[in-house]
């Protein structure tokens, strides 16, 4: 595991979102395994993933849906841009939340709602669903920054990953017929870099602390 | 789908008389760009002069261009044209929208739609890439655009986006939107579709928009625009003095500063300085709120929103839990003139019980603002609300109004200051009932029925701009005949912000005469705010340059409220921008080398398509005459000031004329008459429009 | 070598500058070395020698902390209204010294508008006001009365209603 600090993360994650982007309770997660339910298995070769060298969040409260984040993932590794094939999604709930239109819609999440956007990331499984259930074992760590990637030669566009992981990271490109998933750009997370709002980090594994409360001192008192 | 070099290789075309839906291919159409070219190049081919805007045979295209899509810095835009009702002659027009609606629509894999004929009943069109159908809308007919959207977006997933009109553009009020998202409305053109019985457009797409250039190079040209990149409407100084800051100035949007917070967010994030270095903060620069809805909008603010593929958060998302005592979602989002037209629907000014002032301005902002949006109604800008205080204070509408209806309208609610009245005032005009509604039809038309006399015209404080019945859109209190010229030109009010944004950058004046005689070899195209000089080649010079950048922007489509970059927050350069920037994009998407120059004559030719369309409708050459002719407010106001002198925006007759003369020079058309020539339409390729004006005898002598 | 204790004049400088204030000579905790001197910026004021940071912190910027820190309220609000006067040009919202970075007291603006009444030095400066019943105030050397009015109603009533 890395041994690397992270630098001072000026995070205002409320307790809603790091409880639902760890899936356990804060507690549990000081030393961020990311071990997620969904994405245990009890196969043999779960062994050979070792813990990501770090993980993306998202910070609901700053995001503003720009999807500049998904035009920067697409463009970055794949040369185009598409909301489709974006590893990191705010388009899916963009409008009215991650479960669509429901019938009191002003209340629920989304632009159409009460503007809470959430994005879908990829966790870097320590037991990756996706790579466990994948027939023709096209998905392994990459050595440095120990994303689990895709070998394009291997993949044969089955969908497998897709439908595995709990949160349907993984895309088949239409053009190519070949999954995708998110890399963490080898190490430089472009939509980290180009999200106009701060509302993306790339947090080390092994940082200590996470959820601080930089910008939540109370606000200034207005005309009553 | 592929979507090669940037055009998405077909537009959709969909008729409604025959239920049919074909494709058109782009090749045809790429000498236009895309957006607001492919839009008048359509009309131009396929609509006969004299059509009326709600005839079957009028169409509606819904344009966008290469850039749409591509992740381009503020490339969410979707052009909107078609024969504009509240215009006299139903003469071309656009009307825009950001959203995500564009983007989505180039995935699916569509340059454009053009909808054409009429439906017999109330319908809607879904896109989901290459399958499209026409479905029953009677489900949502009568209904408001919020409850449209959503009901489209029900049966089409989460992940869709949709347009729709609302009771206004059913009835084919002039003054009528089509409306995407939370906050985005296209004015102008509801009635357009509500005469087709086109309720709402649904769109989904899985394509991609490719890049022809190596992936990291394209990444670090988006990465050098954020970092030129200024506030809203490319305001490059902030608000307030800071420490970074060498310069600040009270008109910029750049208000982020200490303190300053988004307060309903959970937990609330507080802006704070934003220095030009920070791009990951290039959000936060624009807490509109504090504008949009005055002392007391960061109290109620959610976030900030805006449209696909742009770091500027110009929409402020509010949540005022007191629009529940109006039946109204709490939750609002909006931006500008979509807050600030409907709240001077109460020009009696606003008082609510046991709110202090400022919360009641934002609670009648938002609530006029939502109001308007879900009746699908639009202000024209803000001259709706002027033609009502107009009419009404002068007992115009005492006349007019039969005493029953006048009696029944909520006249109490307005006096007292109750934003209740919203709601009373916009369902007559959206409805039509009555002879209140006529405000809907906009200016030219409510003096054709009411007889309001000369003075509603000649009135400054009324101000209607031309008598084609818009305002004031940045005219003469933008560098004087700069913005005068630009708001003559079109057959609306200018949506040109190019002037605007230059002349509001927050620079000293000095400072941006050192950057005009850059761009345009003439420091005197700028002058001091009021204190304005005699016309100048130089102005005439800076005016082209300001449409035919608008006209490129609405093409490509980039939003024309932060572009051109022509100057930027970056003291180490100077503040200069990079004007050459669309033009890297283009090449960068479409891999098709094109100059600066070669893509600002390409706009040049859309312009001049634009007003051989108005000679066309119109029927004359005599643009000067007929199209160009100022209200006349403009050279009477200040009776006691000289134009040209300081403290006044005052223009001159002659020197307006010459103005005309030197705009028309400009554009290669005729200086007499201001129509295009046959020689500078064949330059621009546009022999077959000069062809046709000559079979119609409307080329100039 | 330096002592890993003690924090560098520089370093202090630049803290400084970053949190948004300039740094009085004898508020340095460690002597400022001819090197690092030419790298800042400094501001001689009444009471001595200021420095900044000119990488984080602007000129103008660093010469109204030097004015405030050294209570010259009036010479720093005449300066300001005739640079905008001057540079931009513009006129000044009284209301602007009753916030940061200025945040004057009542007092002491109006004091200030007294003095710019009663004391030599400051005729060139007037005001003017909107018909929102906002005062500003401009300096004649550099601005015409009658534009100053404009920009002044511009500021207060105009912007608003033109988007
Ligand atoms: S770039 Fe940032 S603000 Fe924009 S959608 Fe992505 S996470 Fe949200
Ligand atoms: S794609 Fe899904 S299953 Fe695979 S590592 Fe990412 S989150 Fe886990
Ligand atoms: S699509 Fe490719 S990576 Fe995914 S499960 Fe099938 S073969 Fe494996
Ligand atoms: S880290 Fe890279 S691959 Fe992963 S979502 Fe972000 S941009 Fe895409």
């Amino acid at each position: 595991m890395s041994d690397e600090r992270n630098t001072v993360l000026d995070t205002s994650m409320n307790r809603r979102d790091f409880l639902k982007l760890t899936g356990m309770s804060a507690v549990g997660v000081s030393a961020l395994s990311w071990l997620l339910p969904g994405c245990t298995s009890n196969k043999e070769d779960v062994a050979v993933f070792e813990t990501a060298s770090g993980v993306l969040i998202h910070e609901s409260p700053r995001c503003t849906g720009c999807l500049l984040c998904e035009n920067a993932c697409t463009g970055v590794n794949d040369g185009k841009s598409s909301q489709y094939l974006a590893r990191v999604k705010v388009s899916s709930g963009l409008a009215y939340g991650s479960n669509g239109v429901r019938g009191e819609w002003w209340k629920t999440d989304g632009a159409m709602g009460n503007f809470r956007l959430d994005a879908e990331l990829c966790r870097q499984c320590e037991q990756p669903a996706c790579a466990l259930a994948c027939p023709e074992n096209a998905i392994f760590e990459e050595p440095k920054v120990g994303a689990r990637e895709i070998d394009p030669e291997k993949c044969v566009g089955c969908g497998t990953c897709e439908r595995a992981c709990p949160w349907g990271i993984p895309k088949i490109d239409p053009e190519t017929n070949v999954a995708t998933k998110c890399v963490l750009c080898h190490g430089y997370s472009a939509c980290v870099s180009i999200c106009p709002t701060g509302a993306l980090h790339y947090v080390r594994v092994g940082m200590k602390r996470l959820g601080s409360t930089g910008n939540t001192s109370s606000p200034k008192k207005y005309n009553q | 789908m592929a979507i090669q070099g940037g055009w998405a290789g077909k537009i959709l075309r969909v008729n409604l008389t025959e239920g049919k839906i074909s494709h058109e291919d782009t090749e045809k159409y790429k000498n236009y760009i895309g957006g607001m070219g492919f839009g008048y190049k359509v009309i131009w081919d396929e609509v006969l002069a004299g059509t009326k805007a709600y005839d079957e045979a009028n169409k509606i295209v819904f344009g966008v261009g290469p850039l749409t899509g591509s992740g381009a810095l503020c490339s969410g835009r979707t052009n909107i044209t078609s024969l504009l009702a509240s215009n006299p002659f139903h003469g071309v027009s656009d009307s825009h929208m950001g959203g995500h609606f564009a983007v989505e629509l180039k995935y699916a894999g569509y340059n454009g739609i053009i909808i054409e004929g009429k439906s017999e009943r109330p319908v809607w069109l879904r896109i989901e890439d290459d399958d499209v159908s026409i479905e029953d809308a009677s489900l949502y007919w009568g209904h408001g655009t919020f409850k449209t959207i959503t009901g489209v977006t029900a049966v089409m997933g989460g992940d869709s986006q949709v347009a729709a009109i609302g009771q206004a553009g059913e009835n084919m009020v002039n003054l009528s939107v089509i409306r995407t998202g939370p906050s985005h409305s296209a004015g102008g053109h509801g009635g357009v579709m509500g005469s087709k019985n086109l309720k709402a457009i649904g769109v989904k797409g899985t394509g991609a928009v490719h890049i022809n250039m190596e992936n990291m190079e394209w990444y670090n040209l988006n990465k050098f625009t954020m970092s030129i990149i200024g506030a809203n409407n490319q305001h490059v100084v902030p608000r307030t003095p800071q420490p970074w800051a060498e310069h600040d100035h009270p008109g910029s949007r750049w208000t982020a500063k200490k303190d300053l917070y988004w307060e309903k967010a959970d937990p609330p994030i507080e802006t704070g300085i934003c220095t030009p270095e920070q791009t990951n903060k290039v959000g936060y620069r624009t807490m509109k709120a504090m504008l949009d809805l005055g002392a007391n909008g960061p109290k109620y603010t959610v976030r900030m929103g805006g449209c696909a593929s742009c770091p500027i958060r110009c929409h402020s998302h509010v949540n005022v839990p007191q629009l529940k005592n109006y039946g109204a979602d709490p939750n609002v989002a909006n931006t500008c003139m979509g807050f600030f037209g409907p709240f001077s629907v109460m020009f009696k000014g606003v008082n609510i019980e046991g709110e202090h002032k400022d919360d009641a301005t934002v609670i009648a902002r938002a609530l006029g603002s939502h109001v308007a949006d879900e009746y699908g109604v639009w202000c024209n800008y803000g001259q709706l609300s002027r033609d009502l205080k107009w009419t009404y204070e002068r007992g115009i509408l005492r006349r007019v109004i039969p005493a029953a209806e006048y009696n029944s309208i909520r006249w109490d609610l307005l006096k007292k200051g109750d934003p209740g009245f919203f709601e009373d005032f916009y369902r007559r005009i959206a409805m039509k009932e009555g002879e209140l509604s006529r405000l809907g039809e906009g200016a030219y038309w409510i003096d054709r029925h009411w007889n309001l006399g000369e003075e509603y015209w000649t009135d400054k404080n009324n101000k209607l701009w031309t008598k084609i019945g818009y305002p004031v859109h940045h005219a003469n209190e933008s560098n004087g005949q700069v913005g005068a010229l630009i708001s003559s030109m079109f057959n609306r009010d200018a949506q040109c912000h190019t002037h605007q944004n230059f002349l509001g950058s927050g620079l000293p004046t000095k400072l941006q005469q050192d950057v005009a005689e850059e761009l345009w070899g003439d420091r005197n195209a700028i002058d001091e705010p009021a204190n304005y000089r005699p016309m100048s080649r130089g102005k005439a010079r800076f005016e082209k340059w300001s449409i035919v950048r608008n006209v490129l922007h609405d093409s490509l489509t980039l939003c024309n409220w932060m572009w051109p970059l022509a100057l930027s927050p970056l003291k180490e350069r100077n503040y200069r921008g990079d004007t050459a920037l669309e033009e890297k994009y283009f090449t960068a998407v479409t891999g098709e080398e094109m100059s600066e120059e070669e893509l600002d004559l390409a706009a040049e030719r859309i312009f001049t398509l634009h007003r051989a369309l108005t000679v066309k409708q119109m029927g004359t050459v005599n643009m000067r005459e007929e199209h160009d002719r100022l209200t006349g407010w403009q050279f009477d106001m200040d009776p006691d000031k000289e134009a040209f002198t300081a403290g006044t925006i005052k223009l001159d007759r002659d020197d307006f004329e010459k103005g005309l003369t030197m705009l028309y020079e400009e554009m290669g058309w005729d200086p007499q008459t201001g129509a295009p020539t046959r020689e500078t339409l064949e330059k621009l390729q546009l022999k077959y429009v000069a062809d046709e004006l000559e079979t119609l005898d409307l080329l100039p002598a | 070598m330096e002592n890993e204790n003690t924090v560098s004049a520089l370093d202090q400088i630049k803290e400084k500058s970053a949190a948004g204030f300039v740094v009085h000579e004898s508020g340095l905790s460690a002597e400022i070395t001819e090197e690092e001197r030419s790298m800042v910026g400094e501001i001689k004021g009444e009471k001595g020698v200021y420095f900044f940071d000119p990488n984080t912190m602007a000129p103008r910027y660093a010469s109204i902390m030097v004015n405030l820190e050294e209570k010259n309220y009036l010479a720093l609000a005449a300066e300001t209204i005739r640079n905008d006067s001057r540079t931009y040009p513009r006129t000044t919202p009284l209301a602007l010294f009753s916030e940061s970075s200025f945040s004057f007291t009542q007092e002491t603006v109006e004091i200030i508008l007294r003095s710019f009444q009663d004391k030599p030095g400051f005729e060139d400066i007037e005001k003017c006001g909107a018909s929102n019943g906002a005062m500003h105030l401009f300096s004649k050397k550099y601005l015409d009365p009658a534009q100053a009015e404009y920009l002044c109603e511009w500021d207060e009533v105009g912007r608003a209603e033109n988007q």
